[in-house]
Order: C-alpha cells, then structure tokens, then sequence
C-alpha cells in the first residue's frame, strides 16, 4: 500500500466520523486545479476499498482519476443523472435521491465551485461537502468565497483536503507506523461503522 | 515547534540548505590556509606604573618606576612604533609589516603585572621570532623613554648651561674691555687700586708736608747763622792776621798813652790835642785795615761752617718742596681719574653684579644637569620592563587545527542554513501544509493527499 493510497484511507476514515452511510459526499474546490477530482476519485476508491457500495459521480468538466476495476465502486455523471430522471431542474436531486438508495456512499465531483452553479447546487444537496485546495499555491479570495458560499448555504463541510501533498517539498506526511498496521487498518474501518 | 515543523520546514528549503552548506564547504577550503596558523608566546614583566600619571616625562619621579604603565604597554605592543622596528629587523614586507598588528595580542593576566605577548602566524617559526622581537623591543622601548625624559631634560640643560657660559664670557669681555689699559681698573680688584693709591699718597703728602715745615725752620734757623757768625768769622779773620794784631797792640798802646796824656794833662796840654787827632787817625786805620782784612768772611771756618749748614737746610727744604710738589701731581692727577672714571667705574659695578648673578645660575644649573645624570643612569641601569621568558615554541591556534576550524564553519554555516531557511519559509506564503490551511480558513483539515 503506497502513501497516497493510505492518504486517501485517512481521509475517508475521517469522512465515516463525521457522516453516516448512505451518505453523498460532493467534493468541489475553489480552484479548478485544486485537485477536487482527484480527491473524490480518490475516496470513491478508498470507500469501495473498505467493502462500501460507492457511486462516483462526475459533475466536472475534467476527466475522471484512474479508477481500479473495484466491484464495489460504480461511475456515472451528472449529466447521464439527470438524463436519466427526467432532465427537469428537480432531476438531479432524485438522481441523488435513487443513487443515496441504492449505494452506501455517492461520491460527486463537482467543478470550482464559485464558478459553477451545479457545483454550488449539488453541494447542497450533499450530506457533506469536501473542499480540495492544492498545497503548493498561494492562499486566494476564491477560497474564502468558496468557504462563504458553503457556510451561508448551510452545507455541512467536513473538511478541507489539502492535495498535491507529493509536488510540495516537505509537506508529504508519512502516515503512522501503526496506520501501516493492517489491524489497525480494519480496526479503524469498524470502528467507522 | 515541533520536530516535524522543524525538519519539514528543511525539507521544504532543501536547497537552500544545501547551497549554504555547500557555500560552507568552499569557505572551509578557502579559509584554511589562512586558518592554518600558529601561537608563540613571550611573557614580560612590568613594575606597574599607572599610566594616567601625568607625571611620566616629569623628570622627579623616581627613575626606578617604569616609564611606561602596564595598561600602555598593551597598546605599545600592536602600535607601530614598535612593530615597525620588529619587522624592520625580522625583514618582512610592507604588506606583513601592515598586517603585523593584527597577528598580535598583548592582554595582562588579570590585574597582575605580567603581559603575555602572543603573536599568531602561519609560520612557526616566524611566529617565535615575531613574540620575542617584540617583547625585546618593548623592553628597549621602555627603557629609551626612561633615559628619554631624562635625555631631553639634560639636552635642555646643556642648553641653558652654554646660553649662560656665553652670556658669562660677553660679561668677562665687556670687563675686560673697560678695565684693558687702565692700571687702576683691574678686572678683579677694579677702582679699589685707586683708592689705595691715593690714601698711600695723602699719607706721603702729610709727611712731606711735615718735613718740609721742618725744612723751612731748619733753613730759617741755619740762614741767620752765618750773619750771627760774622762778628765771630770778624775777630777769627782778625786775630788770625799779624799785621791787623800788631796794628791793634799798637793803637793799644796809642790809646792807653792818650788816655794817660787825657788824664794827667788838659787839652791845652801842647800836643795832646795833635795827639789824640793822631790816634784818631791810627784808629781809622786801624779799622780800615780791619775792614779790608775782615771783608771776606769766608776766611773764618765758623763762617764757612754756618754758610754750609744754611746751605744744606736750604737745599733739604727745596728738596723736600718738591717731593711735596710731586705728590700734589700725583694726587691731583688721581683725583681726576677717579673723577673721570665715575661713569666706568658703574659700569663695572653692574657687570660684575650681572656676572655674580650668572654664575649663580651656571651653577645651580650645573647641579641640575649633575642630578639628572645621575637619574638617567639609574633610570637605565634599572629594567622596569623586563622579559621574564621567550618564546621557545609556537603552538597551533584553536582554529588552526582543521577539526576545529570544520566544526566551527560547519556550526556557523548549519546555523546560517537553518536560519535562511526558515526566513525563506517564512517568507513563502503558499500553503504547504495542513496546518497553515486550517489556520487561515478556520476548517478542519484532512490529511493531504494525492
């Protein structure tokens, strides 16, 4: 198990303490390259990983990370949801609602969100929101506007998630010895459950 | 902060890190030559002096006492004055002799009196000599501004002495002038000569004046002998000549025979009258022949005898006149000298008043010289400032040993790394980590990823 692979696992380990499943979970960022698709890929893949029926779904304009051919982590997008719930404005919430349903967790990539109305609008939607900001850039308004917008909304912002950990010099953590320990892996997945 | 802010902080500014330790390992290399040096040590005494004093060129202070304070010699020993000379002898070049003041240090051992010299060079060698050049040179140095004072003190002196034998020679000149040609100026006894002359011939004109008066009485006395004689020198002359004598036993007879006739007989006794007439005659003749024979007084000794001695009297008073006469010159003639002299004689006076003062002075101030020699010499026979052991070997300097110089650039350097590094960090305000992000937005912050 490499670092990243483990950075995502500490990351859904504190998405589980903070929601409870069927969960959506929408991933956005203030930035387009702060790494928002990544990161919800990413969790997809951790939250499969751990045995979760999990859903990815694509509302952004940029591709999709590499997703492993887990039988527990499903894909769609956005616009496939709303196709397939009518195409009306009220389409993509009983999407959610159909896929919260059927999976345990509904990971959403949404776009930047102070310059996108779907991301802004499937953040609300969500049970909880994960904000990506790219470590190695400097902090902008975007992100306060970001934070504002979440906040005044009333959306349950989990967390920040700090990416691009490997580009910056120093600011890679090396997880736990103990979290390298299987046991402690497992433990902590029960625990969450 | 933590260990893991600290190294991530390093981390993040590797290169940074890594250019200073880099720049450290080139300053390590370039510096070690110069580094590479070594310590000798010379060690001088010095009879402490405080080097406030203000009396240390005063010239009665005690010449034991250094001249110069401990406190100075620390300065003296890096000053010019006496490193100039060190690299002088030594031969080094304009740019080491520069240099030189750099390479040493000169510190007391707390408050005690010795002075330890160090001096510091890349040769051994050099560094050895350099320590004992200048504690010899210190110690010459003291000792020549000892005798120094006390040089310029004599200098002085000796001045002073030749201004005062010069003034005292124009004074003996000026002397000699005025009193050259006059017998009774003489240069040290002056007009005193005069005056004793003078009182010699006032005594000789009161003898003479007293011989003399007793000349004039003698020659009045002896002038009247020879008209007192005459009468004498008149019957002498007389009784002496026949003629006159049987003339006279004649006229005798004549007479005795008138005077009978006159007694027995009357004039009118015929040819007593004839008679008396013929010896009246025979009288006259009588006394003529006396008067011719007598006309000479100088027949009679008595005579001669009375005219000699009013002679000698004469001639005793003239003689005597004119010694008196003599002696009126010669006090009459002093007299105005010392009249005339008056105006010489005051001037002598005040060079003499002029010459006693000056060689008063020529001798206080030969006194003074004595004394100051005498200082001198004591003040350099005696070292104040001595030195109690030369250099024998040079030792490594602390950073001349490259373990050391390496750990102290490395520390220097390790420590510049680390510094620059968290400037530049601190300087760099991009998130980096977890913590600046929940820090500025107040959100919990996962572990990063990706």
């Amino acid at each position: 198990m490499d670092n990243v692979s483990q950075g995502f696992d500490f990351l859904r380990i504190s998405v589980e303490g903070r929601l409870s499943t069927p969960a959506v979970i929408t991933v956005t960022s203030a930035r387009s390259d702060d790494g928002a698709s990544l990161v919800a890929s990413g969790l997809a893949d951790s939250f499969a990983d751990a045995g979760q029926r999990t859903m990815l779904v694509s509302a952004s304009s940029r591709p999709v990370g590499v997703i492993n051919g887990n039988p527990n982590l499903a894909k769609t997008t956005a616009a496939k949801l709303v196709a397939e719930n009518g195409g009306t404005p009220s389409a993509l919430a009983r999407g959610l609602q159909h896929l919260r349903a059927e999976y345990a967790v509904v990971v959403v990539d949404a776009d930047a969100l102070p310059s996108s109305p779907l991301a802004y609008e499937l953040a609300r939607k969500a049970d909880g929101v994960v904000v990506a900001i790219r470590l190695g850039r400097k902090p902008g308004k975007e992100d306060r506007t970001t934070l504002q917008l979440l906040q005044n909304s009333g959306c349950n912002v989990l967390g920040i998630a700090p990416t691009g950990a490997a580009n910056v010099s120093g600011s890679t953590k090396r997880l736990p010895k103990e979290a390298e320990n299987d046991g402690f892996r497992n433990l902590a997945l029960e625990v969450t459950r | 902060m933590s260990f893991s802010t600290f190294f991530g902080t390093l981390r993040r500014q590797w290169f940074v890190v890594a250019v200073v330790l880099l720049i450290g390992v080139l300053a390590f290399i370039l510096t070690w030559p110069h580094f590479r040096k070594f310590t000798a040590t010379s060690t001088m005494l010095a009879s402490n002096s405080p080097a406030t004093s203000s009396g240390v060129l005063d010239p009665s202070r005690d010449p034991i006492s250094s001249a110069v304070g401990l406190n100075d010699l620390q300065t003296l020993a890096t000053s010019e004055v006496v490193l100039n000379r060190v690299a002088a002898s030594l031969g080094f070049s304009k740019s080491k002799a520069a240099a030189l003041a750099n390479e040493v240090k000169a510190k007391a051992v707390f408050d005690s009196d010795i002075l330890p010299i160090a001096v510091t060079d890349a040769d051994p060698q050099t560094a050895i000599d350099t320590a004992n050049g200048i504690a010899n040179e210190l110690s010459a140095y003291s000792q020549r501004l000892a005798t120094g004072r006390y040089d310029e003190l004599i200098s002085n002196l000796n001045g002073q002495i030749a201004e005062r034998r010069k003034d005292l020679a124009a004074v003996d000149k000026r002397i000699q002038e005025v009193s050259s040609g006059d017998f009774y100026v003489t240069p040290d006894a002056g007009t005193t000569a005069v005056n004793a002359s003078l009182i010699a011939l006032e005594q000789r004109e009161q003898q003479l004046e007293t011989q003399v008066e007793g000349d004039q009485a003698a020659a009045a006395v002896t002038a009247q002998q020879p008209n007192l004689s005459r009468s004498v020198a008149r019957q002498e002359i007389l009784a002496e000549d026949p003629s006159v004598v049987a003339q006279r036993a004649q006229l005798g007879k004549d007479i005795s025979a008138m005077n009978v006739g006159l007694a027995s007989y009357s004039l009118n006794f015929p040819g007593l009258r004839g008679y008396i007439l013929e010896v009246r005659r025979e009288a006259a003749a009588v006394e003529a022949a006396e008067n011719h024979t007598a006309k000479d007084p100088g027949q009679s000794e008595s005579y001669v005898a009375a005219e000699i001695a009013t002679n000698k009297a004469q001639a005793a008073l003239a003689s005597d006149s004119a010694q008196l006469a003599s002696v009126r010159d010669q006090l009459a003639g002093l007299q105005t000298h010392l009249t005339d002299s008056a105006v010489e004689g005051s001037d002598i006076a005040q060079l003499r008043r002029a010459k006693a003062a000056g060689e008063d002075v020529y001798t206080d101030l030969s006194q003074r010289l004595a004394r100051a020699k005498a200082d001198r010499a004591q003040a350099g026979a005696i070292g104040s400032v001595v030195v109690i052991d030369h250099a024998s070997d040079a030792l490594p300097a602390l950073l001349g040993r490259p373990a050391v110089l390496g750990a102290a650039i490395a520390a220097i350097f390790l420590w510049l790394a680390i510094s620059l590094a968290f400037l530049v960090d601190g300087a760099d305000d991009r998130l980096r980590t977890a913590e600046a992000i929940e820090k500025l937005y107040g959100k919990p912050v996962f572990m990063p990823v990706g």
